[in-house]
């Protein structure tokens, strides 16, 4: 079956489901340190629930199947009638994979695939065991329902319940209860007596599991009840009923609201609920309830909406595409804004001036705000990590703690989306090669338990990322030896480096002190990506490392990727911008400070030797020399991946914060070009990409 | 062309001419979006030959091909009668160099014939066909093509 449906229906699953399998990768593993947490429970049962609903008003049944299945051991675990197990946690682990690749099935227009049917039985399974080893399961599917003849006849004559015909229902009931019967949860004695509730205390209530079960076999075997009608009789319901010896119109909850729509969507498969009662030896048995999955879309639909409706709107969802038009108009305006400043010193006029200075104000506080549309919370990169740190873990046998900081430090959308993977290695990295196993901590008197460290912190206009571990720590002669042994650098420079130089190798390619590969790491091409990638956000990633005590790692990078703080200077007639994150200072080029050694030009400057290059004859064509004007030329000292190098321009002419203007068309990926922008005189000067242009061109 | 009826039935198409080393090309004036007289184009350093550079189009960046170099002419000094035509092709905006632009034309669909596969390959590549006009031959130039195929895929993973 292809997935016709109407986009926007669609498009609306995937981005609401999406967000509800982020929180349950979060949740999920939560629940693995507090499988007690009935709320926490609960939320997750309702996330597959609502994934589930989407997915079958979708037709996703491979989809619905797998997402029913773990719901239905959720709801056995909230309601305390199933001890979560850690070969369970794995299982529903393994539930929140298949449940990702099916919807990255159908994010890209498949059909999902279904579920490894050893998943969904082993899902089955913890249903059965549960209810097997309580004993009172004779045959599975049976459905047993305390009460009298009336309400059989509700079951049996009953396709819709009416609220009137509700009322009577539980009426009946009670009365059933004020006589004589109670109804008890038998099922499970050990669970109710888990709950502190012994059955005398519960004479004459219901409490509410039991009414909750109750309802779900009156639907379970009603011939489909009309939704809508269920659920506006359901609203009116009382929560607790046992909390009133009449039973008055009230509230069910949310929760149980869709538990019992649950059972009404379930898959035919009868409720796993046996009743007994201890007075009336009454039973009606229902083999085989009728499956019930052929309700009106629009109905379902109702439903899927429903947790929407709970929680009052104040946020608009907007396209992402919207917002980056809005910054690209705000950039726009900052460009004329920019211009506008830049004439001002032609206007004798006071009033222009302040206008202007009235017009800068207004521009800069747009930008912020609407920079801030952008921001959200570290928290989205940070959710996939309880994950990620327990899962490798486990297969690496260490034991370890993952504590996470900042989490609410907002970030642009699009720079917490590029994070992502560096983070991710980063973590891996400090999960696998810093963290030692407990029994090497333990020798070393440190506690079993390792402990990883997330923290995120704004820093003015930058975010500072720290992953920092108690693990090893790095050993700077190990790959000092290691970088020379690779060939990667001769003996003589390596021995040059100090500590911190030594800790920066690993950001070389080709490099990893790891001696077997691993699924894990160790092939050597992580860091390095990591780096280059760091470094096309225009941040910076910086170790420290103490043998024995542990690592740090410090991302560094700018609030926004949008507007970018630089350097402008001047070539020829062309305007060039560096990046301000990359230079460290600005000299004078003149007679003192330069030589030449083996044939290339080096500038000292602070008592450091340096070389230099002429940036004109790298950019502009029509340079044919490579000499520099001493004593008309500035210096600037840029900084790339631990080297600093002089590069040589004409003038500079300052700061100026720009926005990126990707180049156009053809020019992307140029090396050495990092984008363009319009310059307040509405030229345009072209961003260089420093480390891109060293690699060209020295 | 002049004085003929409109019809509603798409029977001919509207081309921009211009010309470039005395032959009269023609694209659909559909594809473009306007064009530019003077305006300067800031070369980049390591670009490809036949990018010219990027212009300032009214805040948006735009890159700027020579025709020239890409139809395999030589290129020439911009003079007062160069245009860059800004076209629209795959969803990207382009700016084309061209020697200069006369006007729009009527073409009839079924008066275009397929080019003639002589020439040299860089400029036959990208030629939709042939139209005779005023005695000459009009040549209509594909965008699509302009630029190769793996080119354009490359400029829409922007």
């Amino acid at each position: 079956m292809a997935i016709d449906f109407d986009d926007e229906i669609l498009q609306d699953f995937l981005v609401e489901a999406g967000e509800i399998l982020e929180q349950l990768n979060e949740q999920l593993v939560n629940l693995e340190y507090s499988p007690e947490n009935y709320d926490l429970l609960n939320s997750i049962f309702r996330g597959f629930h609502t994934i589930k609903g989407g997915g079958s008003f979708l037709h996703l049944t491979n989809l619905v199947e797998v997402c029913h299945q773990s719901e239905d051991v959720f709801n056995l675990l909230r309601n305390r009638e199933l001890i979560l197990d850690s070969a369970m946690m794995d299982a529903f682990l393994r539930v929140l994979d298949e449940v990702n690749k099916m919807f990255e099935e159908v994010r890209n227009g498949v059909d999902p695939t279904a579920a490894d049917p050893a998943l969904l039985l082993s899902l089955m399974n913890m249903q059965n065991i549960d209810l097997i080893s309580t004993g009172v399961v004779e045959a599975k599917n049976d459905v047993v329902i305390t009460s009298n003849d009336a309400v059989s006849d509700f079951v049996e004559s009953e396709g819709e319940i009416t609220d009137e015909e509700f009322e009577n229902l539980l009426n009946i009931l009670q009365k059933d209860n004020e006589s004589k019967s109670k109804i008890e949860d038998e099922k499970n004695p050990k669970l109710a007596a888990g709950n502190n509730k012994t059955p005398s205390a519960n004479s004459d209530e219901i409490s509410d599991d039991e009414f909750e079960a109750l309802l779900d076999d009156l639907h379970g075997v009603g011939a489909g009840p009309k939704n809508s009608i269920v659920k506006s009789t359901i609203s009116k319901k009382e929560t607790s009923l046992a909390s009133k010896p009449e039973i008055k119109a009230d509230e069910i909850s949310d929760d149980e609201f869709e538990s019992l729509l649950d059972h009404i969507h379930g898959k035919g498969k009868g409720p796993n609920v046996i009743r007994q009662p201890d007075s009336n030896q009454e039973f009606i048995q229902v083999n085989d309830p009728e499956p019930v999955h052929t309700l009106e879309p629009t109905v379902k639909h109702a439903v899927v909406s429903k947790p929407k409706a709970v929680q009052i709107e104040t946020t608009v969802r907007v396209d992402t595409a919207r917002l980056d038009d809005i910054m690209n108009l705000v950039g726009e305006l900052v460009l004329a804004r920019n211009r506008l400043i830049t004439l001002r010193g032609t206007f004798e006029d006071e009033r222009v001036h302040k206008a202007i200075s009235n017009l800068d104000m207004v521009t800069g506080d747009l930008q912020t705000a609407v920079m801030k549309t952008r921001m959200q919370p570290v928290k989205k990169v940070f959710g996939r990590f309880p994950r990620v740190v327990r899962d490798m873990a486990r297969s690496l046998n260490k034991e370890i703690e993952l504590e996470m900081k900042g989490e609410e430090t907002d970030l642009d959308k699009n720079l917490i989306e590029a994070l992502a993977d560096p983070l991710v290695h980063l973590v891996r990295n400090s999960v696998d090669h810093g963290i030692e196993s407990p029994e090497v901590r333990k020798a070393a008197g440190k506690s079993r338990v390792g402990i990883v460290t997330l923290t995120a912190q704004q820093e003015g206009d930058h975010i500072l990322l720290s992953i920092s571990d108690d693990g090893a720590g790095m050993d700077p002669e190990i790959l000092r030896n290691k970088v020379i042994e690779k060939g990667l650098m001769d003996v003589d420079s390596a021995s040059r480096l100090d500590n911190k130089g030594c800790f920066d190798l690993i950001f070389m390619p080709g490099l990893s002190t790891k001696k077997e590969i691993t699924d894990v790491s160790g092939r050597g091409v992580g860091m390095d990506v990591v780096k280059t990638k760091i470094n096309q956000l225009n941040g910076s990633i910086d170790i420290e490392s103490i043998l024995g005590e542990g690592t740090t790692l410090t991302i560094k990078v700018p609030l926004t990727l949008a507007i970018l703080p630089t350097l402008m200077v001047q070539l020829g007639t062309r305007k060039f911008a560096l990046p301000l994150s990359n230079v460290i200072e600005i000299f004078e080029l003149n007679a003192k400070n330069l030589s030449v050694v083996d044939g290339r030009k080096i500038v000292l400057n602070r008592g450091k030797s340096s070389p230099i290059f002429y940036l004109r004859s790298w950019l502009l064509k029509d340079t044919d020399t490579t000499e520099f004007e001493i004593n008309k030329s500035q210096v600037i000292m840029v900084k790339v991946a631990n080297t600093s190098v002089g590069l040589v321009v004409d003038r500079v002419i300052g700061q100026e914060e720009v926005v990126i203007k990707p180049l156009g068309a053809m020019l992307l990926g140029l090396p050495g070009m990092a984008g363009s922008t319009i310059t307040g005189d509405g030229n345009i000067a072209i961003i260089l990409d420093v480390q891109g242009l060293l690699k060209r061109f020295a | 062309m002049a004085g003929e009826p409109v019809t509603d039935t798409p029977v001919k198409i509207q081309c921009v001419t211009f010309e470039l080393n005395n032959e009269t090309y023609g694209i659909n004036v559909m594809q473009v979006q306007e064009v530019l007289r003077e305006i300067e184009v800031a070369p980049v350093p390591g670009a490809p030959n036949y990018v010219i550079g990027i212009i300032n189009l009214r805040g948006n960046v735009v890159s700027v091909i020579d025709a020239r170099t890409r139809f395999g002419l030589a290129s020439i000094e911009r003079t007062g009668m160069s245009r860059i035509i800004v076209i629209e092709a795959h969803k990207q905006i382009i700016g084309v160099l061209v020697d200069s632009v006369a006007e729009v034309v009527d073409v009839k669909l079924d008066e275009i014939e397929t080019a003639p596969n002589v020439g040299n390959d860089e400029s036959s590549r990208y030629i939709d066909g042939v139209v005779s006009w005023r005695d000459k031959l009009l040549i209509l130039v594909d965008l699509n093509k302009l630029l190769s195929e793996a080119e354009w895929g490359t400029i829409s993973k922007i």
